[in-house]
């Protein structure tokens, strides 16, 4: 079931944006600052009533699904992770059965294996290091065993190797046939690891295409205004540019 | 039952018995002349009354600090307090308090204009983005400013000396001389509104991670914001109405039971609800006990025993965070 936006406008943040998203695979949503990119994650999962146009979830409208439904079916990680109490790693996984009413063990127990959290599950949640914390926050969107994963800058933070190892766990997901949606700054992260890109600039889609065309170096000079070239093998690219530009 | 509940309702089962005894005048159950009496229609009233305005105050406190995501908040946030006051300052300045229900009931009323101008403000306010809650907050401190602003003025403009230190007297909470009259008052209003903030318990857990994650998860912030007013209001409102206003206790009694627990909001608040009951019922019976001329009255007994802790608290607080 896809999970689209048709014509969606937030003015002052998004322009007319649409983009239709099926499951079973990963995409990237990239642009500069300012671009719209957390506002378009927040419409698709829901949290967000545009001022035109529509989210929609395969034929229903997403601000008018039940909200446990609908929290049922999309999980999502916002960009800043102020956990307000010292609970277990436990109890912040448990969070994500919320929408089911229930705290069954299994898809917990499942969540907390599948990010190597085994060891930390009975420790105080403000006591992980940065990647610790990532991985634990990913699991409480995974305990909710939701059709889509939407994830604004779950890599910020972390270092390459925590970056790889979230990154891994999340094309697992997608891999298992759920949607997963990012929003990525690091554009070589998008293009070696994404499916799909959608380029965000001034609030409207300036590419949505597979990684490479999406990111190309023309797209790139045109939304970020920067000279740079892709170097390295298809799937471990990384972008030089050029800082006399 | 969660291991806090457990510990502080044993407590309370001590303390209870003993509180009934204990004053000016020890009662010895077996040789002190009308010992029944006493304890019935003294003692009784005014110890089951300390365990429902404390009961009412802890889980009043522990709500909103799981609400405001802060360990600082305190009850007297949403200006229902105050509201109540004002409504009960209102009535001792008409010198309408020769019926016992009458102050109580005019405090009721001034929490629930203080509630009624809240839950306009919520109607109004937008669901979410983040600043739901900051917004409310200020929304709350402005109403308390105008209840706290309105009670000023009404003491200043007192018709006599002696309205005035009554007014100044109660503002001061006290259980003394409690009948169970005010009980009756004050119990099904309070445990409604514990009622309501244990249903609104698992939506709290989920501001652990913040407002956008609590709505992701199906939280319906409106809906918690109702509960919250709902249930603080009930609380609050009848525990100023019948011993006026005692502070500290919603502040402090979270602090006690959140280390018993594993501190998420919902399982503070039972245990706060039976900390605040064993502090004020306590509290109560120390002043009681006390030998002095005049009785020292509970609202400043607390927040002399409270403000020192609440700095050895803060300064904890802070080691940890060095």
């Amino acid at each position: 079931m896809s999970l689209r936006a048709e014509n969606l406008t937030v003015i002052g943040r998004l322009a007319n944006v649409s983009c239709s998203l099926e499951r079973g695979g990963i995409t990237a949503i990239c642009g500069p600052n300012g671009a719209g990119k957390s506002t378009l994650l927040m419409a698709l999962a829901g949290l967000l009533s545009a001022d035109t146009g529509r989210a929609m979830l395969g034929e229903e409208r997403l601000v008018s699904l039940h909200l446990k439904q609908r929290a049922r079916r999309i999980g999502y990680l916002p960009q800043s992770a102020d956990i307000a109490w010292d609970v277990t790693v436990r109890s912040i996984v448990e969070l994500g059965r919320m929408p089911h009413g229930d705290s069954a063990r299994e898809p917990v127990d499942t969540a907390i294996a599948a990010l190597d959290l085994e060891a930390f599950e009975g420790r105080r949640a403000l006591t992980l290091s940065g990647g610790e914390r990532a991985r634990m926050l990913l699991a409480r969107v995974l305990a909710g065993e939701p059709e889509w994963i939407l994830a604004d800058e779950p890599l910020a933070a972390l270092d390459i190797a925590h970056q790889l190892t979230l990154l891994a766990h999340l094309r697992r997901q997608a891999d298992g046939g759920s949607g997963v949606v990012i929003v990525l700054h690091d554009l070589a992260l998008a293009r070696n690891h994404a499916d799909r890109v959608i380029v965000l600039d001034e609030g409207r889609v300036a590419a949505d295409d597979i990684p490479q065309r999406a990111l190309s170096e023309e797209v790139i000079a045109k939304v970020w205004g920067v000279a740079a070239r892709w170097i390295g093998e298809p799937g471990a690219q990384a972008l030089v540019s050029d800082l006399s530009v | 039952m969660n291991r806090a509940a457990l510990i502080f309702g044993l407590l309370l089962v001590v303390a209870f018995p003993l509180s009934l005894l204990a004053g000016k005048v020890w009662i010895d159950p077996a040789s002190t002349p009308n010992a029944a009496l006493i304890l019935a229609e003294i003692r009784l009233p005014r110890s089951v009354l300390a365990l429902i305005v404390g009961a009412g105050l802890g889980a009043a406190g522990a709500a909103m600090q799981g609400y405001l995501r802060n360990p600082l908040a305190d009850p007297g946030l949403f200006g229902i307090a105050p509201g109540a006051a004002l409504g009960a300052v209102t009535a001792i300045w008409f010198g309408l308090t020769a019926n016992a229900f009458v102050l109580p009931l005019f405090a009721l009323v001034g929490a629930g204009g203080a509630m009624a101008l809240l839950a306009a403000i919520a109607g109004r306010s937008a669901s979410g983005l983040g600043r739901g809650i900051a917004l409310f907050t200020l929304a709350g401190l402005m109403v308390a400013s105008l209840a706290g602003a309105l009670t000023a003025l009404m003491i200043s403009l007192a018709p006599n000396a002696f309205a005035m230190s009554t007014i100044v007297l109660w503002l001061n909470g006290a259980l003394t001389d409690r009948s169970w009259q005010e009980v009756i008052i004050a119990a099904p209003l309070t445990l409604v509104g514990i009622v309501l903030l244990i249903v609104a318990g698992k939506a709290l857990d989920a501001l652990i991670l913040g407002e956008e994650v609590a709505r992701s998860l199906g939280i319906d912030p409106r809906a918690l914001l109702w509960l919250l007013i709902g249930g603080v209001g009930l609380t609050v409102g009848a525990g100023v109405a019948v011993a006026g206003i005692i502070g500290f206790v919603g502040l402090i009694v979270p602090h006690l039971v959140r280390p018993l627990t594993d501190g998420r909001p919902s399982q503070l608040l039972v245990p706060s609800a039976l900390a605040g009951a064993l502090l004020v019922l306590v509290a109560d019976s120390v002043v009681r006990v006390l030998p002095l001329v005049t009785e020292i009255r509970l609202g400043i007994a607390l927040s002399l025993l409270g403000a020192p802790f609440f700095l050895y608290l803060l300064v904890r607080m802070r080691r940890g965070w060095a």
